[in-house]
């Protein structure tokens, strides 16, 4: 599997403050990028747009049996959610899973077919992450879905950086999914007026990335 | 903008200036190896919960491996209980070329162990270590010249320019403590502080700086420190 990690086009300052005019450009344009990397949905929301919810934190967090640094995800001295309403505004965006797919939870994904999709979903987030950064967001935050083991790692014996000592093997790419942070990705999409399939048991493959 | 300046901001129920024995630390830092020294009010150290997060995610190799690397320290809300008891910081910067800074591979050297033939990653630790001990020598000083308790803040993590050669963090994984409290600290960002920002607000060119970057990328980059002071 590889990865094609790009050089950065240009690199902006960080600003005093965001300015609002530049800010408004900025998110457009990252939801064209999205778009032109695949994305069938994009929406700019405000972070109190983001849906919190405990029982999915706690689905995810009894998963545990095929565990990564980013699933669950356990912080004792950190909150997440604080640190996801600290922002204003994110990207939120989907990719159409193959016909059929179903939600894969955290567990190893043996369909090849399932797999590669999760990958596009996580060089997607990344790409936009990346965007941000390099355009003086340097706080922006990409969140996926599914266990990044799983999806990047599943040839390996473990999750590398959960033993002291060891560094994730793909930290370009390795991030948290949006329910490992409790975060109701279903919920977002059915309030952005995305159709979603019947009874919700296909994959949604959606992607948030917090800018600023 | 805020203008630069070395005193940069002034707030309700605190004098105009700080005490003379401030600016005093604040040139002091400038002998010592600092390229700028700004005197601020501890009201302008801005303490966000997305900042340990960037430690975090994506994870940093030295997250979790240090004892002054998130997930470990302090909380940000320890960190803002820290800085509500006092009135005035000294924030300084060392200029890093990008050369150094933004080399090719160079966080392939660092984590690794085996060192670029450029020696980049030895310069690049030589610069952190500078500001390592510009603080302690700060902390010192103010102590010297009879300030109360005082605070320090690096950058980075302390075990790359420290125990590159050891194989962990004795203070993490041992009761033996630390094997150079005289010179390691919690950096700035691994207590949530926002080092970027505060950078911009101080009037210093800032610019992120990520795996991707390559020395034509960037002007430059900084390493920043900070020192909580009460007069």
């Amino acid at each position: 599997m590889t990865f094609n990690i790009e050089k950065p086009k240009a690199v902006s300052r960080i600003a005093v403050q965001d300015d609002p005019g530049i800010l408004a450009d900025n998110l457009k344009q990252l939801c064209e990028k999205a778009e032109r990397g695949g994305a069938m949905d994009t929406i700019v929301i405000d972070a109190d747009q983001v849906v919190f919810s405990s029982s999915i934190r706690e689905r995810v967090n009894a998963d545990d049996g095929y565990p990564s640094v980013h699933w669950p995800l356990l912080y004792p001295k950190d909150d997440i959610v604080e640190a996801i309403c600290a922002y204003q505004y994110g990207v939120f965006f989907r990719i159409s899973p193959p016909p059929g797919m179903p939600a894969c939870g955290g567990g190893p994904i043996d369909d090849i077919r399932y797999r590669n999709s999760y990958v596009r979903l996580y060089n997607l987030v990344t790409m936009i992450e990346s965007a941000c950064f390099y355009n003086g967001y340097h706080l922006s935050m990409g969140l996926a879905s599914g266990n990044c083991r799983s999806v990047l790692c599943s040839d390996e014996k473990r999750c590398w950086p959960m033993l002291k000592g060891k560094a994730c093997i793909h930290p370009n790419k390795g991030r948290p999914s949006m329910e490992a942070a409790g975060i109701d990705a279903l919920a977002m999409a059915g309030h952005a007026g995305w159709h979603l399939n019947e009874n919700n048991r296909e994959a949604l493959l959606a992607g948030l990335v917090m800018v600023t | 903008m805020m203008a630069p300046s070395k005193t940069l901001c002034r707030s309700k129920g605190k004098p105009d200036h700080p005490a003379a024995g401030i600016e005093h630390l604040r040139r002091f830092a400038l002998t010592r190896g600092a390229d700028d020294a700004v005197i601020i009010s501890t009201e302008d150290v801005i303490v966000d919960p997305r900042v340990r997060f960037k430690c975090m995610i994506p994870k940093c190799y030295m997250s979790g491996n240090c004892a002054h690397c998130p997930p470990h320290g302090y909380s940000v809300q320890e960190v803002r209980e820290i800085v509500s008891h006092y009135e005035w910081a000294i924030f300084f910067r060392k200029k890093v070329d990008s050369a150094i800074i933004a080399a090719k591979n160079i966080h392939k050297a660092i984590d690794s162990g085996i060192m670029d033939d450029k020696g980049n990653a030895i310069n690049l630790g030589g610069h952190y270590i500078l500001v390592f001990t510009i603080v302690k020598l700060l902390q010192k000083k103010a102590a010297e010249a009879g300030f109360g308790r005082t605070h320090g803040f690096a950058a980075g993590n302390c075990r790359d320019p420290f125990c590159h050669l050891q194989p962990t963090c004795q203070n993490l994984m041992t009761d033996k403590g630390c094997r150079h409290p005289e010179l390691s600290s919690f950096s700035m960002e691994s207590c949530g502080m926002d080092v970027y920002r505060m950078a911009a607000r101080a009037g210093w060119d800032q610019f992120p700086i990520g795996g991707t970057c390559e020395p034509d990328s960037i002007p430059r980059g900084s390493l920043m420190g900070l020192v909580l002071v009460n007069p």
